[in-house]
């Protein structure tokens, strides 16, 4: 049944083996494999890990002719399994991996017979390859990657079974004849060759999880997934796999699963969004992090943030108007993080920020990188990227989450959420839908003081010892979506995908300086996408995406108390507070193309193609006074206001030209390098007439060199240059409102303003160790950061920002490391470090600091099982004292410090009851910390910004 | 897992917070921070109201620096102004009340005249000088008010101008006398460009600072108001206002006092502590 071979090529040694499904445990494996075309091969190595373990090596000795044999000790023949591949020392010294390779290893069971599959759900010839799921839940996905790789329906039609559990060394050659025929794959393209090297066979159908991720992952909307692990076992081996999509996607998520599941090798979480390639995190030419669906389960995470902020390098804290913000290395800026929701860019394009803090329940996994992203995704990707992948596995999910923050008066704040998603594969189409729903009145935390202390008191609208006010924090969010796709054949693949996001919530506090409990922020975002993909003859594949989106924002901030007075006389009086609004909605369409070409087995080029048309098509800016404090009759434009979505500014044609190539120099070398043109249309501010009609194409370079050496199987050292860029923003470039007393804390656009560029240079390494039964992975890296002519906005004036380029920049540079241990299944711990200092080059040397972010973070976290059916997972989070920035006069006296903190979470949650239910109690900030972070003027909200105390929540989770 | 490497992260861990740096906010600003640049006849307040809403004796000495920065030019220049907001309390390290009687020391005063603004001298019309005013005084609380979040655009004047408001009158038309060097500005103010006065102020007020904009318009890149900026002293604020000082009050006999330049009527006062 299971029979690989090499292609029988004139010049290219080949190894005809196969592996065997299952061995017995403590007892040693002997493999047995034919040699074909060997002229130039000197000496054949089995290479071998057990659960956990790094590889190990043995010589095959030559049996006689060109058989050749090795034995695995039965000392590393332990449940649940062994992975071998079979490499060869050629005679010019290179290695060549000529039978699976470290990547995709073969898989051996190891362990106790196993029942019969009921019969009728799985065909007679398939055994080993699953058993009842309640008996033994951890080997029931496993299956050997290296099997026949057919569909349940296509498989076992002529293979004779082998006996299960017989002594492997046998298998080779007596199912050599029978079972070559059987393993071309019918859909392979390349029959000739006569190998399949997918990943895996599909033989998880009598688990309805299992078979459920198998299946529904086909659907995905990253059908780079399809390419990626046809790719990866092409690459890797040398041997020609062409198969749809399907079935190697197929193959990719059993062997994702059958991770997930076992636990057995998570470490080789995997990252799409450095290579638009999946590939596992620590091979990729970039520093990243993944976070799977299990993951943020155990982190006990309810949305996109409180993932984030457990990432090494990365802390998300919030403002005074309630927006999450994620900060990088030490650096914090809205429009310098990249977030994308299934590749679909978040950023608004007037103000940069994302509508990113989404419920994680849709979520099967958040992609992190930090350091640029240029190279791939242009503008934008300047600190780091992060994706969202939703999921589209086939099935039916559903979550309910309630609970809430005790309040003050003995109440509880309620936040309930839900979330259903179903996804269907018939044929050639795929389906899904998802809903999430979430709605919170939120945390109720006092104000002490803010800006307008005195006038309200002398205004007899408070006592001098009442508190400013309260926070705010009701959230209501909606976020649907849905897709088809269908199977073309010859032609491809063409899915439609659409997506609407709402969002209705409070501001935390308010515009800037001042308690507004009535501002109300709204943002609504739809986006939709057309993508086709087909594969290419010779082991590539093209895509094209059609995307459009559009994204309203309508932002009403209360910026005094009701009754407020800005003088004597009845139009002086503002019975529901001075106000404003700010209402945006921009457009953008995109069109891409690219192609991953297999140039050779060893090299691998992606050319990319994007054209994108932004657009402000809306912003208006209301104001319910007038410039000299009097009340207006219905809210209007303030005098003087421009008007925003004329001139050059408020349109934007991005164009980007990329080539990435990833070549594999050696087995344990792999060299990426990519470059991405960008040209990005920007108002013309030198042109004489300073109207900024006119525009101009900024074209900028994008270089990436990545250098990846495993320089053995447990560690690989990465060498890594990038280069990134980012455009100003419209608010960046030319929004400028009239000022008032009130309305203070704004930018004050600049046309001016360049593109921004950072140079990054690191170098990170992996590391995997195992001892006993348990593996720890320790990953570490160093960076440094170059950015010249950064945007940021400094206030030097007191009434507004003005934005400009910081002319000698800014140098960040720092060291992240991370280590997990797992011990079982069940029982794992994690810990994260990170360091940064950021300096503005600016400034003299006693106030270059930039610390208004954590320096130092620390996250470490515990999962353990109480009894069978129980576990507990604690997480701590904690950050290193923070201070005001001393970029400007106005910083410096206007200080702060938030010393470090440590918020611990808990979780208590169930294995999977009766198969599809799961149950977690929650508690989030357990002991009540009171955390803060930073405001904009802290001397005049000198309390700071009270972030979320103690609250819990018990979540229901249902699959089928 | 190896003791070593066990070790070397706790080592790690250890050693973690010893890497964390912040800045020193507390270095002085001056090289020479225990100078001292002249001496204090009186108590001078720093608190919002006493800088804001009141004649200020550190607010006289910029004004009069400034009035003094272009001495020997062609045209002499008429007034010096500095707005209430330049004038801080906060300091670098701790917040002063007040600045006690005798000796002033370069590093303080440098703290108070905080923000380093370059100096420039300009052309106004008697309609901007008048109009500056009115935008000076137009939040000035009445009498009987409390004072609360006075405005930083409140300007102090150098010595021989005289300036009149009335608080009980409404807005733009509280100035009701303004004597400039020696000389009576018309009340209300002529509408007749050729009347010039020339006017020494920070960039920050030239460049529409605190709501000046609109009066002053594009004044400081218009060559008809002949601007200059200051070159003594390296240009900026608090260096000339230093300078000044060293010349003018350098001793405990002729220390810095403040003087009634401004005439309030009807206007609320910051009560003042008793003289310890």
């Amino acid at each position: 049944m299971v029979f690989v071979a090499a292609p029988v090529h004139a010049q290219e040694p080949a190894l005809l083996h196969a592996a065997p499904p299952r061995a017995e445990a403590r007892q040693s494996l002997q493999l047995d494999a034919t040699l074909v075309d060997g002229g130039r091969v000197l000496e054949l190595f089995v290479r071998y890990r057990g659960p956990g373990e790094p590889y190990v090596q043995v010589p095959m000795e030559r049996q006689y002719g060109d058989l050749y044999r090795a034995v695995i000790p039965a000392e590393h023949m332990v449940s649940p399994g062994v992975e071998y591949f079979v490499e060869a020392a050629m005679v010019d010294g290179a290695r060549t991996p000529l039978f699976m390779s470290a990547l995709r290893p073969a898989r051996v069971m190891v362990g106790a017979q196993l029942p019969e599959p009921p019969p009728g759900r799985a065909p007679p010839g398939r055994k080993g390859a699953r058993e009842d799921p309640k008996s033994a839940p951890a080997i029931d996905a496993f299956t050997p990657p290296s099997g026949g790789g057919e569909d349940d329906d296509a498989a076992g039609s002529s293979a004779p079974p082998p006996a299960s559990g017989r002594p492997a060394g046998t298998a080779g050659a007596e199912t050599r004849p029978p079972n070559r025929t059987d393993s071309v794959d019918s859909r392979t393209s390349s029959p000739s060759r006569g190998t399949d090297s997918r990943g895996s066979n599909r033989a998880d159908v009598a688990d309805p999880r299992a078979s459920t991720r198998v299946s529904g992952a086909d659907s995905r909307v990253s059908n780079r997934t399809d390419a990626s692990g046809q790719r990866a076992s092409t690459r890797a081996d040398g041997k020609d796999s062409r198969t749809t999509g399907r079935s190697s996607s197929g193959a990719t998520r059993t062997s994702g699963s059958m991770d997930d599941d076992l636990a057995l090798y998570s470490a080789e979480d995997v990252l799409s969004v450095t290579t638009l390639q999946e590939e596992a995190v620590r091979t990729v030419p970039a520093i990243g992090a993944s976070f799977n669906r299990a993951q943020m389960i155990a982190l006990g995470a309810r949305t996109v943030a409180d993932v984030l902020d457990v990432v090494p390098g990365v802390s998300v804290s919030r403002d005074v108007q309630g927006f999450h913000r994620t900060a990088i290395r030490g650096l914090r800026n809205d429009a310098e993080v990249l977030f994308l929701l299934d590749g679909h860019r978040l950023n608004n394009f007037f103000d940069g920020k994302a509508l990113m803090n989404l419920p994680v329940e849709n979520l099967e996994r958040i992609e992190v990188i930090r350091g640029p992203g240029s190279a791939i995704y242009g503008a934008g990707a300047f600190q780091g990227v992060v994706n969202l992948v939703t999921t589209h596995a086939d099935g039916v999910r559903g979550a309910v989450t309630t609970g809430g923050v005790p309040r003050d008066d003995g109440r509880l704040a309620l936040a309930t959420d839900g979330h259903l998603s179903a996804a269907h594969t018939t044929g050639d189409l795929r389906l899904f839908a998802d809903l999430d729903l979430w709605s919170q009145e939120g945390d109720s935390l006092v104000i002490d003081h803010d800006a307008l202390d005195d006038e309200s008191v002398a205004q007899g609208l408070r006592d001098v010892d009442q508190p400013a006010g309260r926070t705010r924090d009701g959230r209501f969010l909606l976020n649907v979506g849905g897709g088809v796709s269908y199977g073309l054949d010859s032609a491809g693949r063409v899915g439609v995908t659409a997506r609407y996001l709402s969002e209705k919530r409070d501001a935390l506090v308010g515009l800037f300086d001042t308690v507004g409990n009535d501002s109300q922020l709204s943002w609504d975002v739809l986006l939709a996408d057309l993508t086709w993909e087909r594969p290419l003859s010779g082991n590539g594949q093209v895509r094209a995406r059609l995307g459009f989106d559009q994204q309203s924002t309508d932002r009403l901030f209360q910026l005094t108390p009701h009754d407020f007075r800005t003088g004597s006389g009845l139009e002086r009086l503002f019975p529901d507070g001075l106000q404003e609004q700010t209402q945006v909605t921009v457009r953008t369409v995109t069109a891409s193309v690219d192609a991953d070409l297999a140039l050779t087995k060893e090299n691998h080029l992606t050319l990319g193609f994007v054209a994108e048309q932004q657009s402000l098509s809306r912003y208006a800016y209301t104001t319910n006074y007038t410039l000299d404090g009097r009340l207006r009759p219905s809210p209007a434009a303030p005098e003087g206001l421009v008007d925003l979505t004329q001139g050059a500014a408020s349109r934007r044609l991005n164009l980007g030209l990329s080539a990435q190539d990833q070549w594999t120099v050696l087995s344990a070398l792999t060299l990426t390098f990519g470059l991405r043109l960008d040209a990005t249309q920007l108002p013309d501010a030198e042109d004489a007439s300073g109207a900024l009609d006119a525009s101009k194409m900024v074209v900028r370079v994008n270089p990436r060199v990545g250098l990846v050496i495993a320089a053995s199987d447990a560690l690989v050292l990465k060498a890594l240059y990038g280069r990134a860029f980012r455009a100003p923003t419209p608010q960046e470039l030319v929004e400028r409102i009239p000022d008032t007393d009130y309305n203070q804390g704004r930018f004050e656009g600049n046309p001016l303003l360049k593109p921004t560029t950072v140079d990054t240079f690191e170098l990170g390494m992996d590391l995997v160790q195992a001892a006993g039964d348990t593996r720890v992975r320790v990953r570490a890296n160093a960076f440094l950061q170059n950015f010249a002519s950064p945007i940021t906005p400094v206030d030097t004036s007191g009434n507004i920002v003005p934005l400009r380029n910081r002319e000698l920049g800014v140098r960040v540079y720092g060291v992240e490391a991370e280590a997990r241990l797992e011990a079982s299944k069940r029982a794992a711990a994690w810990v994260n470090a990170s360091l940064s200092r950021a300096q503005d080059l600016e400034l003299p040397d006693q106030a270059r600091l930039l610390t208004d972010v954590p320096q130092a973070r620390f996250n470490a976290g515990v999962s353990m099982p109480l009894g069978d059916w129980l576990n507990l997972d604690v997480v701590v989070r904690s950050g290193a004292e923070r201070r005001n920035n001393n970029r400007s006069t106005l910083e410096l006296i206007r200080r702060y410090e938030i010393p470090a903190y440590s918020l611990i979470t808990a979780q208590l949650r169930t294995e999977p009851i009766w198969e599809h239910f799961e149950v977690t109690l929650y508690a989030q900030n357990l002991f009540d910390h009171d955390l803060r972070d930073d405001v904009p003027r802290p001397d005049r909200v000198t309390g700071l910004l009270p972030r979320e105390g103690v609250s819990g929540y018990l979540t229901l989770r249902a699959f089928y | 897992m190896d003791r070593r490497h066990l070790t070397a992260a706790l080592a790690a861990l250890a050693l973690l917070p010893g890497c964390l740096a912040y800045n020193d906010s507390c270095v002085p600003l001056v090289d020479d921070p225990d100078a001292v640049v002249g001496y204090l006849g009186e108590e001078v307040q720093l608190g919002n109201a006493f800088t804001r809403h009141d004649n200020n004796a550190l607010g006289q000495l910029a004004a009069d620096a400034f009035l003094h920065a272009e001495d020997g030019a062609a045209k002499p220049t008429d007034l010096g102004i500095i707005n209430g907001g330049s004038l801080r309390d906060e300091g670098l390290c701790v917040t002063r009340t007040s600045l006690r009687t005798g000796p002033l020391t370069n590093g303080v005063l440098h703290e108070v005249i905080l923000f380093e603004n370059l100096l420039v001298t300009v052309d106004l019309t008697e309609k901007q000088i008048v109009d500056l005013f009115e935008h000076s005084v137009e939040g000035l609380a009445v009498e009987g008010q409390s004072i609360v979040s006075p405005s930083g655009a409140f300007l102090h004047v150098s010595e021989g101008t005289t300036l009149r408001v009335d608080c009980a009158r409404p807005r733009g038309q509280r100035v009701t006398g303004l004597r400039v060097r020696g000389r009576d500005v018309a009340i209300p103010a002529r509408d007749d460009a050729s009347i010039r006065y020339r006017v020494a102020m920070s960039t920050f007020l030239l460049e529409g600072g605190d709501g000046y904009g609109g009066i002053l318009g594009n004044a400081g890149q218009d060559p008809d108001r002949n601007p200059v900026t200051a070159r003594k002293s390296g240009g900026t604020d608090a260096n000339i206002a230093a300078a000044y000082m060293k010349s003018t009050y350098p001793s405990p006999v002729q220390a810095l006092k403040e003087a009634p330049r401004i005439v309030f009527t009807n206007c609320a006062r910051p009560a003042r502590p008793a003289p310890r």
